[in-house]
């Protein structure tokens, strides 16, 4: 995980200075849905990086950017294909947050529909999770369904977290009744 | 302690109408890696070191590692429910523990958990496990003596309240038997005493327990315990909790503190496996750089408070194993170099009856002599030249056969002196029949009394004093000093029970 953070932010801070964030994003990723179902062969000891190498020059030469190609070659010196899926997800979050868009992770234990999400962004600007929106940003929800927090809500946003769910109140509550 | 159910119902209607004031936002983090009771965390950016964390599923932790783009977390427990990805929540504030007197008498693990099978420790006192020693300002120079009850220890190296003072030895040579007999020793006197067990097996550790309940020793006691199956980050925290526990004594209640650490040696084994598991660069025998600071930083927090601050005291005997009686390695040497002396006890002398075992040529105390009482120091200030002069010509003696009568005279004399500081285990001795036992042994009154007879010899003529001349040691109890009337006195009375002294026909 940490690994992919270090190659998300390199590639993004190459591709920022070449002016093709979004190309090498989609780029990258429909290399990546191809990795994923190829992993194993990614995976297998026996091929060495100059097979992998030689695999993406002869499919993707000409087809992709300079820098998603190096990318890819550099990964493959490495070894570190396998995390390809991981580090686009990441990239991907970086172009995302260049362009503007805040995504707030939102898990509650029912499904939220577009009048609840309009209410709950009034209600984490007014908790200070996130910050009102303006002409240069927007705020995008990423809904999570988690039963297990039984209700409530539980909000991430650039490493904060807003949890308001009832299992961490029931929690909250032992521990506080365990003080007796 | 009763609960009523009313009085609960009433506290959780409260904090639950007090709830969302309560909530916050939380700076999280998420696992990257976890393996060997280690989590390296992606996130938390404002994470302090020592800071303790709390993983999903309650898990706890502790920062140690502050890395440019993840924090090296230690885990309490075995982990098990922490998986890639979990959240890691900050609490913002240094590891704490439970402190207060709720502990005395418990036995319980470096995070206040009891381990003695006892009620839940109530508690609302709480101090951070690392904190900085008191200044140079707030001490005051160790001079009130804490009796450890043995009478080598107490003559020759006398430990005073706020002191330092290691034990050192091999395996199996007595050195928890000298800090148990110190904590039994002190019944009564209105010290504290905590027994920090690090590394060992629960069984040594339940023997000890026993041992003390069995003296009466447990009501002023706390036993803090990471044993040997405990993790090493538990092992590691065990002495600085404990530390902390003895810290709200010191400063809270003005109390004086006896705390044991047994053993430093295991516990700097737990920190080496703990930094290299946290990837730190080993150093000399694998320790890491800061296996010094790991010590010093401990031991410097026992102190003797000054007047203003209410003059409590934290006494440290930390305990060192050493391997073949070699002094000079690592661990060792630091230890010795922290401390303000030490009690060296070897296997040769264990193995040939001389219990405890202490090495009076290599045993040092560099303050408490300060701390020793007039009338202790007038009956040991010559019983290490004595005995170092005996060892000599014990050496020599063995040569040849013929020895003239003063040589003789010093070898019987230092034999005597020898076994009159055998002493048996759980055995303490007050100050005065300590005083009187070394009087004897001193103005060579045992010089006629065969070497199997000297400990009886001893052993009655305390009981003669109590029960005919009270006030002898009374004397010496309350003024602390030997003045000439009491000698005097003393001297008379010691000659009318050897002249009664009949020796066994052995």
């Amino acid at each position: 995980m940490l690994e992919s953070v270090s190659y998300a932010e390199a590639l993004f801070e190459a591709a920022s200075e070449s002016q093709c964030l979004d190309e090498t994003a989609k780029e990258l990723q429909s290399v990546g849905a191809v990795l994923e179902r190829r992993m194993s062969a990614f995976r297998n000891p026996g091929k060495t990086s100059r097979d992998h190498k030689r695999f993406f020059s002869e499919t993707l030469d000409g087809k992709v950017n300079r820098i998603t190609l190096r990318f890819l070659f550099l990964l493959a010196d490495h070894r570190k294909l396998p995390l390809l899926p991981d580090i686009v997800r990441r990239y991907e979050g970086l172009v995302r947050k260049a362009s503007g868009e805040r995504w707030v992770r939102l898990s509650a234990a029912i499904e939220l529909n577009e009048p609840i999400l309009t209410e709950m962004k009034a209600y984490l600007i007014r908790r200070g999770l996130i910050e009102k929106e303006t002409s240069h940003d927007q705020i995008f929800f990423e809904s999570v369904l988690d039963r297990g927090l039984l209700g409530g809500f539980r909000a991430e946003y650039e490493g904060r977290m807003l949890d308001e769910s009832l299992k961490t109140r029931l929690r909250a509550m032992r521990l506080e009744s365990m003080r007796f | 302690m009763s609960v009523k159910p009313d009085e609960i119902g009433r506290l959780l209607l409260e904090q639950l109408n007090q709830y969302d004031d309560r909530q916050q936002l939380e700076e999280i983090g998420t696992v990257a890696q976890i393996g060997d009771g280690i989590a390296r965390i992606y996130g938390l950016e404002n994470c302090m070191s020592g800071e303790l964390l709390t993983f999903e599923g309650g898990d706890m932790g502790m920062a140690l590692n502050l890395e440019e783009d993840n924090v090296g977390c230690v885990l309490f427990s075995s982990g098990e429910k922490v998986m890639e990805g979990s959240i890691v929540k900050r609490t913002g504030k240094t590891t704490e523990v439970k402190v207060g007197g709720a502990l005395l008498g418990r036995v319980v693990n470096p995070l206040a958990v009891p381990l003695d099978g006892g009620p839940p420790i109530v508690s609302d006192k709480f101090r951070s496990v690392e904190a900085v020693s008191s200044g140079v300002t707030q001490r005051q120079p160790v001079n009130v003596p804490l009796q450890t009850g043995l009478l080598c220890i107490d003559s020759m190296v006398p430990i005073g309240r706020g002191q330092r003072q290691l034990i050192i030895g091999d395996r199996q040579t007595g050195k928890t038997a000298i800090a148990i007999d110190a904590i039994i020793n002190q019944k009564d006197k209105d010290v504290v005493c905590i027994y920090v067990a690090i590394g060992q097996k629960a069984s040594v550790v339940a023997s000890i327990v026993n041992t003390l309940t069995r003296h009466d020793a447990m009501k002023h006691t706390i036993v803090v315990c990471a044993t040997s199956s405990d993790s090493a980050p538990l092992q590691y925290l065990a002495p600085y909790a404990a530390c902390a526990m003895a810290e709200e004594f010191m400063y809270a209640d003005h109390r004086d503190v006896l705390i044991v650490y047994d053993d430093l040696s295991k516990h700097a084994v737990a920190y080496r496996t703990m930094s290299l598991l946290l990837k730190r660069p080993p150093g000399r025998e694998a320790y890491p750089g800061d296996v010094f600071y790991l010590h010093s930083r401990l031991l410097e927090r026992a102190a003797r408070l000054s007047d203003d601050l209410g003059g409590g005291s934290i006494t440290a005997l930390p305990i060192i194993e050493t391997l073949a009686g070699d002094i000079s390695a690592y661990i060792p040497t630091n230890v010795i170099s922290i401390t303000d002396g030490q009690i060296f006890l070897e296997s040769e002398l264990f193995f040939s009856g001389f219990r405890p075992a202490v090495n009076v040529g290599l045993s040092v105390s560099r303050v408490g002599g300060s701390a020793q009482t007039k009338a202790m120091k007038k009956v040991a200030a010559s019983l290490r030249i004595d005995l170092a002069q005996y060892r000599e010509l014990q050496v020599f003696a063995q040569f040849g056969s013929d020895l003239d009568a003063s040589t003789r005279d010093r070898l019987t004399h230092g034999a005597r002196l020898m076994d009159t500081l055998k002493q048996s285990q759980y055995a303490p001795m007050t100050m005065e029949d300590q005083v009187v036992t070394l009087f004897c042994a001193k103005e060579k009154f045992l010089m006629d009394i065969p070497f199997y007879d000297v400990a009886r010899f001893n052993k009655g003529l305390l009981t003669f004093i109590k029960e005919k001349y009270p006030e002898i040691t009374g004397d010496i109890r309350e003024s602390k000093d030997m003045t000439s009337e009491t000698e005097g006195r003393l001297r008379e009375c010691i000659e009318i029970y050897a002249r009664d002294f009949k020796v066994s026909g052995r």
